[in-house]
């Protein structure tokens, strides 16, 4: 078995007091071997903890300060209690961790007579809330209906065929990829697969395809690693931003090269540019109060946010008629 | 080293819970082996020590030592505060919490702890998602299982808020609850709540509705909305109307032809409203009403003109 990984004290006091009343509830004694899977413990640690079980308050002269009977035998354990025979309530975070666990299992329609949502109705109980009301977690944890098609795709090693919508160049195209790995990052789902056309790995946010389809021909197969992160490439073109205040959303919600305070509260902030459409849209959300102070100039000059406001205004001044004002 | 630690605490605990009347420091310090001699180094390894139990959910009670003059402080532990009380889950029942926690994972082992208190054994050391629970999420959640109000900042504006609902989608949690500020119910996005979220008066201080509540709405011309509510007719260029329908279904839709998508849909959000509208760029543009289309027009304009 693996070393376990580092726990907190409290965490271990825990977990040993858990040991202590599993083992009292079996007057027969129970193997160091079943209580080592059961807490994934190493023999040697857990002997250790029990043997310093075995000793707490035995230097006292009074014997009610001895809160366990600890043995240790031809690898069986007996324990019994003279204290701590319940366990100890449960934190708020800890409640909310076990519920979020089964209700994000349980589905929205759940089955009232499954084991899970029978066990998330006693614990709810416990904690004086409403099953599946109180805490609703939708994790949709295969990316919904596409990401089932897309790893039925992966599993029987078959290429695929999507419309898909571009963001960064503003372009919609039907693409072929041999899929490889379907995975989540800052909640968005992504399929990661050799699109055909370059011969290139590539990332695809699944709410951006359209009539997915399982292809006929054979994948090729996937590479050993997978890489499943979304990070910034340092080879993309840069955009130096002057944000006001209120806009420090920006540096949260994008993996950002740099951040620097500017004057009176602003923020300066340096962006690898995933396409000149994506810039466009970020500039127009950010309106009037943002600033270009420097743009790689594959992506235009200083003037990028007027021209961006512009062309989209192209589209309002096209529709005499309706003119504002 | 560190399971002297742990036996230090359970000693700790041990020689509190169900004592009788509230136990000195000092008497603590001669009955609890392992203390470091020296007074200053005791009184910090004890406050440690007190942060730990806390931290565990351990209810540690402090009070005046009744009968000694000058008054001294002692602690104490009751077991009807301590105590976990038995939920009655079957064998099935605990297997079930333990395989949703070995793949819904939580910060800080939060799940694992749990399970241990309900009988349950180890979790498999890695899940396959990991949901995040912060403080200020914790602190919700609190206030939600004992009915007890949230004091926070949001959008500026300090917020006094009887917690009902979080709700975790597309990666993120939000909060339904009773705004007393807004005087109505309102969602917040968690990661957006500003300076903490602090408990604030009794527990039990009202009553979740009966009724459930609406469900969240995400979309950004709704979400933290606070304009008046206007339909909003608004067309879409027939390349992105797929992608259009996919994020709005079928109900708004009014037309989808070659000419383009025409949708219309309820803004309660002006602000959020034309940050999802310019995503589009000019694949989109807001027909009706005449007002909403001029705040789109003035805001590009402004946009045009201050870069020059």
């Amino acid at each position: 078995m693996a070393a376990s990984p580092r726990i907190t004290a409290a965490a271990r006091v825990q977990r040993l007091l858990a040991v202590l009343q599993y083992a009292a509830g079996r007057p027969e004694g129970v193997a160091i071997d079943e209580l080592c899977e059961r807490f994934a413990l190493r023999p040697a640690e857990l002997v250790k903890e029990l043997e310093m079980a075995a000793m707490v308050g035995a230097d006292s002269l009074h014997y009610d300060e001895m809160p366990f009977e600890v043995i240790v035998e031809d690898g069986r354990v007996w324990v019994r209690l003279f204290s701590f025979g319940r366990p100890l309530r449960l934190t708020p975070g800890e409640g909310l961790a076990l519920v979020a666990a089964a209700d994000a299992l349980v589905g929205r329609d759940a089955d009232p007579d499954t084991p899970l949502w029978r066990a998330l109705t006693k614990l709810a109980a416990l904690l004086g809330i409403e099953p599946g009301e109180a805490v609703d977690v939708d994790l949709d944890p295969e990316g919904g209906p596409t990401g089932r098609l897309l790893a039925e795709a992966i599993a029987r090693g078959r290429r695929v065929g999507f419309r898909y919508w571009s963001y960064g160049r503003d372009v919609v195209a039907t693409r072929q990829v041999d899929p490889w790995r379907v995975f989540a990052d800052a909640g968005s789902w992504y399929l990661a697969g050799r699109a055909v056309e370059v011969d290139a790995g590539r990332r695809f946010r699944l709410d951006r395809m359209e009539a997915v389809e399982v292809l006929d021909e054979a994948a090729e197969p996937p590479p050993d690693e997978v890489d499943t992160t979304v990070q910034i490439d340092d080879r993309e073109p840069q955009v130096v931003l002057d944000l006001p205040a209120d806009a420090r959303w920006v540096a949260e919600a994008f993996p950002v090269v740099a951040v620097q305070p500017g004057q009176d509260g602003r923020l300066i902030v340096t962006l690898a540019v995933a396409g000149p459409s994506w810039l466009d849209r970020l500039l127009l959300r950010l309106g009037p109060e943002a600033r270009v102070l420097d743009i790689d100039p594959s992506l235009g000059d200083r003037q990028a946010l007027a021209a961006a406001a512009e062309r989209v205004l192209a589209r309002y001044r096209g529709r005499a008629g309706e003119a504002p004002r | 080293m560190a399971l002297a630690k742990i036996e230090r605490l359970i000693t700790l605990m041990n020689a509190l819970l169900g004592a009788l009347r509230p136990v000195t420091a000092a008497e603590l310090r001669r009955r609890v082996p392992g203390y470091p001699d020296d007074d200053n180094s005791f009184k910090r390894a004890f406050e440690r020590d007190k942060d730990e139990l806390r931290e565990m959910g351990v209810p540690l009670l402090v009070e005046t030592v009744p009968g000694v003059d000058p008054p001294v402080l002692g602690y104490r532990i009751r077991p009807r505060d301590y105590e976990l009380r038995d939920p009655g889950l079957e064998p099935d029942e605990l297997e079930a919490l333990n395989l949703a926690a070995a793949v819904v994972g939580s910060d800080g082992g939060m799940g694992q702890r749990a399970l241990f208190k309900l009988g349950g054994g180890a979790t498999a050391t890695e899940p396959a998602t990991e949901i995040p629970a912060d403080p200020d999420l914790v602190a919700a959640f609190t206030g939600v299982a004992e009915r007890q109000a949230l004091a926070f900042g949001y959008h500026g504006v300090a917020r006094t808020v009887n917690p009902y609902r979080l709700e975790f989608l597309r990666g993120r949690w939000y909060l339904n609850g009773f705004d007393h500020v807004r005087a109505e119910e309102r969602w917040y996005r968690m990661s957006r709540v500003e300076g903490g979220v602090a408990l604030v008066g009794e527990a039990g201080a009202f009553e979740r509705p009966v009724e459930a509540v609406p469900g969240l709405q995400l979309e950004p011309w709704v979400l933290g909305g606070h304009t008046e509510a206007v339909t909003a007719e608004v067309w879409f260029d027939p390349e992105v109307a797929s992608s259009v329908r996919h994020e709005l279904g079928d109900a708004e839709v009014r037309s989808d032809d070659a000419d383009g998508l025409v949708v219309s849909l309820v803004v309660t959000n002006q602000e959020g409203f034309r940050s999802w509208l310019l995503s589009f760029l000019d694949r989109a543009e807001v027909r009706s009403p005449p007002a909403l289309r001029a705040h789109v027009v003035s805001w590009l304009e402004e946009v045009a003109a201050g870069g020059r």
